[in-house]
């Protein structure tokens, strides 16, 4: 288990490297860079602003100075706000952002896991249409329409809570429902389906066989083997938290990095781009491997076989 | 149990001699995977309102931007934000372009007074409704006015059936263009998908071993990077447009559907019958086109009707994050964006290319799984 | 020889889109106290579904008893309450089955499994079911069961794997024992081990066995009676003795002709034509009618009743009607039956 998870750092190392590289050269291609869209500036301070950004020197050294900048953490400073590093940016602002995260994905689960599992116990009751119509909704309709309709009505029509910025904890509830409905409706649907495909299985006939009661047969042999996939799909999962991210702390305007991507896209500002982006890579690539390792350790299956 | 001595007709104890065949009767007539499919997907209910749907959506999206008055990039000041008006409905009351707010004042008269100058003193358009007389207090009084922002505007024989947006610009017309435009991304950049995904799991599948194994490190490489981050990446050094949104979805898309081939074929690849096929002198592309397509199109189907709803979604998420289709163009995405800025105020901006958006995904998505139920053989009867 | 179980009449049918599929349509037969019953028959004949029905383990809602009892202890099993039939699941009836590969739940450890059912049935405290759990583990020759119960399905072999499932289902010493077909998903030798182990099993904890399958050389290996099921009925039943040297039914002829033999090699096999009849809509008169070579003109107007052949063989066939002209079975089957004769006195 040790080399194997020495190993998949090591090509997430490479993973990374690759993406940081091939973004460096991207953007350095790119038809504008903000100061030559600044037609104010005279030639004399344009020159002095891209001495001070070292963008004068060649690419190569250029690119040194950004990966050995990496290595000790640092992403560059910021062509929006003067001066101040782009680590230092995003420090600032990863707080907001990873707890309504945090609350999202763990009242989505939650909520999801529950939904299915009923969904699928009831098969063809009451309560599964309703968790497969919530599924259908909350995998089709784009978070940001639902974020804004959460919006509009319960804070601007209601007024229950407050509309938008990030002062309290009542100014995450919002976000954070608008945030949770994605994972909520995968984890409902995924669940429901293994459930009822874990409880046609033969080895439920077996547990019948032998005498258990319906409830004993459902939680001990039912769910643990329902939820263990589940695990599959906290990869997408993740990438859906990171697109949810970026529009939800738009509408409801949260201080956090979602929201301060969006604003440097349309300020091209690339070194704050460039690193939200890294930033995304290793979250996303870390989920991977964190699945790949609790697969390993949940499934007894796998636990042996990848054990060696 | 005693052997029965029953009355029977003595002359039936003799052998029959009937045609064996007899019992080789098939009992139900024989359909293919793809006729079994359409044919219970018929009667799924559900799935049959979303074709509709989709077709209706579909069909308005051709025809309404070609043949309304305005077209999408058309601009009216003098006809901005107008509220929704529609034929026939402003009778009953709805749609029937009227804005309606309360003010408040010291009096019934400063009220007023307030509702004169925020609707350009045409008080000929407006209906006064008096909400509490006030006591000379401050704010105590309140009126509610009705205020007639068609007939104000001189435009009382236009309809604007979604209402304007800021620049004067008709909603309906954009709407429609913007549902257009975003369908034909999602359409196209499945197409490519479908294309290259099929191609490449097909290959990586059907010649297995060594070409197997090196198209398939060199999928997983791309499937470790993070789409988000290559689709924005993309979109960024691309001139942004239609074609930078197709690219930026397709480049990372068609890995899913290359997977799903690629298992598909190499499981059918070892089947008997594509054995016999091989054995019997058949040709690559005779096994390929003859067997493995057709067995293989079932999940191909409900692979694109998945990718076409999220490649809508991921239009609209990059429009909305400020990524998507220059002004004055229109997509769902950009509409909603539009709409988002002045929510507060005009929420009627934002309301139709949300519910556009989500009737499309909806139905897209049943359709999808209709589908995917329609072809799994573990649910066939 | 005392009466343990008693099925009558029993019909079962399933709800299905394209109508109600007639899966058992009127079973009667007794199972006595130490006897092993082999029930035979080609797939969708029926005899998983009366066994899964023994057991009130039939696919609800749309597996149900249409007509028919079966009972034990004085109780019609198909009356019976779920909470009520779960006391009588594993403690007095237990089922072994068909795939140990499905069978065993993947991610619950082997001891635990096998512990389930000691611990709801005989009230025992974890120790004691450990303990009990162990023996029955040396019972069917699992070795090193101490170690053996910390782990999980996946490091089993099949042929251990379906010891397991027998430890299962022996754990409460069931007086009825239904085993579906358990050695048809495992390689010959193993199926003989398995085999083996069953017989030495039934001489240890006399419990009475239903045992069903579709290899004759299996029925004949380990059965005390025989009944030959067809389309959801029983054709013939007897002893194996008068089942296989004296066979009635031309079902029987074509089962027994069709079962190759180390000498078949000059004679050919005798293959039944056909397939069976669609239970949606099942024939009028004998269901084997339409494949039978011996069809009487009646066996397509009305379904043969049980025929007393003696006291313990009867076989439901208009052929042994006092007025049917006298039909001798096929001469392959014939050869085959008295070649079976000389094969079992040389094994003997």
């Amino acid at each position: 288990m040790g080399k194997y998870i020495a190993q998949r750092i090591g090509y997430m190392l490479i993973t990374l490297f690759l993406i940081a590289t091939i973004s460096f050269f991207l953007m350095h291609f790119l038809p504008g860079t903000p100061i030559t869209n600044e037609n104010k500036l005279s030639p004399e301070q344009r020159e002095i602003i891209l001495e001070t950004y070292g963008l004068n020197d060649p690419l190569p050294v250029q690119y040194v100075k950004y990966m050995g900048g990496l290595v000790t953490g640092d992403l560059g400073v910021s062509f929006q706000y003067d001066n101040r590093g782009v680590t230092q940016i995003l420090m600032d602002r990863i707080g907001p952002s990873m707890q309504l995260g945090a609350q999202a994905l763990l009242i989505g689960t939650i909520l999801g896991v529950l939904l299915g599992l009923v969904a699928a116990i009831y098969h063809n009751g009451f309560m599964d249409y309703t968790s497969t119509i919530v599924a259908v909704l909350g995998t089709s309709i784009p978070s940001f329409v639902f974020a804004a309709l959460l919006q509009y009505v319960l804070a601007v029509q209601l007024g229950w809570f407050p509309v938008a910025t990030w002062e309290g904890f009542s100014y995450t509830i919002l976000p954070t429902i608008a945030l949770a409905i994605f994972p909520m409706a995968t984890c409902a649907r995924f669940v429901r389906t293994e459930m009822i495909e874990v409880l046609g299985e033969e080895y439920i006939t077996t547990a019948r066989a032998k005498g258990l009661k319906g409830s004993a047969i459902i939680f001990k042999h039912g769910i643990r083997n329902a939820l263990i996939p589940l695990i599959t799909v906290l990869g997408p999962l993740a990438v859906g938290l990171l697109t949810g991210t970026l529009v939800i702390e738009k509408v409801f305007a949260v201080p956090g990095i979602g929201q301060q991507f969006v604003s440097s896209v349309t300020t091209n500002d690339f070194p704050i781009i460039m690193g939200t982006t890294l930033l995304f890579a290793v979250f996303f690539i870390v989920m991977l491997l964190i699945i790949d390792i609790l697969y390993g350790l949940i499934d007894p299956r796998i636990r042996l076989a990848g054990g060696k | 149990m005693e052997n029965p001595k029953k009355n029977v007709d003595k002359n039936l104890f003799q052998l029959a001699n009937r045609p064996e065949e007899q019992g080789d009767k098939i009992a139900r007539p024989s359909t293919t995977l793809l006729q079994d499919a359409f044919r219970s997907l018929r009667r799924n209910v559900f799935v049959m309102i979303s074709i509709i749907l989709l077709v209706f959506i579909l069909a308005m999206s051709i025809i309404v931007p070609m043949v309304s008055d305005h077209s999408y990039t058309e601009q009216d000041l003098n006809a901005s934000l107008m509220k929704p008006r529609v034929p026939g409905l402003e009778k009953m009351g709805i749609f029937d372009g009227k804005e309606t707010k309360n003010f408040v004042g010291n009096n019934v008269q400063a009220a007023t007074q307030k509702a004169n100058v925020a609707y350009d003193n045409a008080s000929d358009y407006m209906d006064v409704e008096v909400v509490s007389e006030g006591n000379g207090s401050p704010n105590s009084a309140e009126v509610k006015v009705t205020y007639d922002k068609y007939g104000a505007k001189d435009m009382a024989d236009d309809y604007y059936y979604f209402g304007t947006d800021r620049l004067g610009r008709d909603l309906w017309v954009r709407a429609w263009q913007g549902t257009r435009i975003s369908l034909l991304i999602a359409f196209v950049a499945a197409a490519i998908d479908l294309a290259i995904g099929v191609a490449y799991g097909g290959i990586a599948g059907y010649f297995g071993g060594r070409v197997d194994n090196y198209l398939m490190r060199f999928l997983e490489v791309i499937v470790g990077l993070p789409n988000l981050v290559v689709v924005i990446l993309m979109i960024l050094i691309l001139d942004p447009g239609l074609w930078a949104i197709i690219i930026a979805l397709s480049i990372t898309g068609w890995t899913s559907m290359a997977r799903i081939v690629r298992g598909e074929v190499l499981k059918l690849r070892g089947q008997e019958y594509v054995l016999a096929a091989r054995t019997l002198g058949a040709s690559n592309s005779k096994i390929i086109g003859k067997h493995l397509i057709p067995n293989v199109s079932g999940l191909i189907i409900v692979n694109t009707m998945f990718t076409i709803p999220s490649a809508i979604f991921f239009e609209a998420f990059l429009s909305f994050i400020g990524l998507g289709l220059p002004a004055p163009d229109a997509s769902l995405g950009t509409l909603i964006n539009d709409g988002f800025t002045s929510i507060l105020i005009t929420p009627h901006v934002i309301i139709w290319p949300a519910i556009l958006i989500s009737l499309i995904m909806i139905s897209f998505n049943i359709l999808a799984d209709g589908l995917r139920d329609a072809f799994d053989p573990k649910m066939r009867n | 020889m005392e009466k343990i179980l008693e099925v009558k009449d029993l019909k079962v049918s399933f709800k299905t889109h394209g109508g109600e599929v007639q899966a058992v349509r009127g079973v009667t037969f007794d199972l006595h106290k130490g006897e092993t019953l082999a029930i035979v028959g080609e797939s969708g004949s029926g005899k998983s579904v009366t066994t899964k029905t023994l057991m009130g383990l039939l696919p609800k809602p749309h597996g149900f008893v249409k007509e028919g009892s079966i009972t034990f202890d004085n109780k019609d099993i198909t009356k019976l309450k779920e909470s009520e039939l779960q006391k009588i699941r594993g403690k007095d009836i237990s089922m072994i089955f068909q795939d140990p590969m499905t069978s065993l739940n993947p991610t619950m450890k082997v001891g635990t499994q096998i512990m389930e059912g000691l611990i709801k049935h005989q009230n025992m405290g974890k120790a004691e079911a450990r303990e009990k759990a162990i023996e029955l583990m040396n019972l069917v020759q699992i070795p090193n069961p101490e170690a053996r119960m910390k782990q999980y399905p996946h490091q089993f072999s099949g042929g251990m794997r379906q010891r397991v499932v027998i430890a299962i289902a022996l754990a409460c010493n069931p007086r009825v024992l239904i085993a579906d077909e358990p050695t048809t998903a495992l390689d010959v030798t193993i199926q003989a081990q398995i085999l083996e182990l069953m017989k030495d099993i039934q001489k240890k904890v006399d419990t009475s066995i239903i045992f069903i399958t579709h290899d004759l050389g299996v029925v004949a290996n380990v059965a005390d009676r025989v009944a030959v099921m067809y389309a959801g009925k029983i054709v013939e039943i007897g002893t194996v003795d008068e089942v296989f040297y004296n066979p009635k039914h031309p079902y029987t002829w074509g089962l027994l002709g069709s079962m190759p033999t180390l000498e078949s090699d000059e004679e050919e096999l005798f293959a039944i034509p056909g397939t069976p009849p669609d239970l949606i809509a099942p024939p009028k008169g004998d269901a084997f009618a339409a494949r039978n070579k011996f069809a009487l003109e009646i066996d397509f107007v009305e379904q043969p009743p049980m025929f007393k052949v003696s006291d313990t063989h009867y076989a439901a066939t208009w052929l042994l009607h006092e007025d049917a002209p006298k039909v001798e079975p096929p001469e392959s089957v014939k050869k085959r039956i008295e070649s079976m004769d000389h094969s079992e006195e040389a094994t003997r």
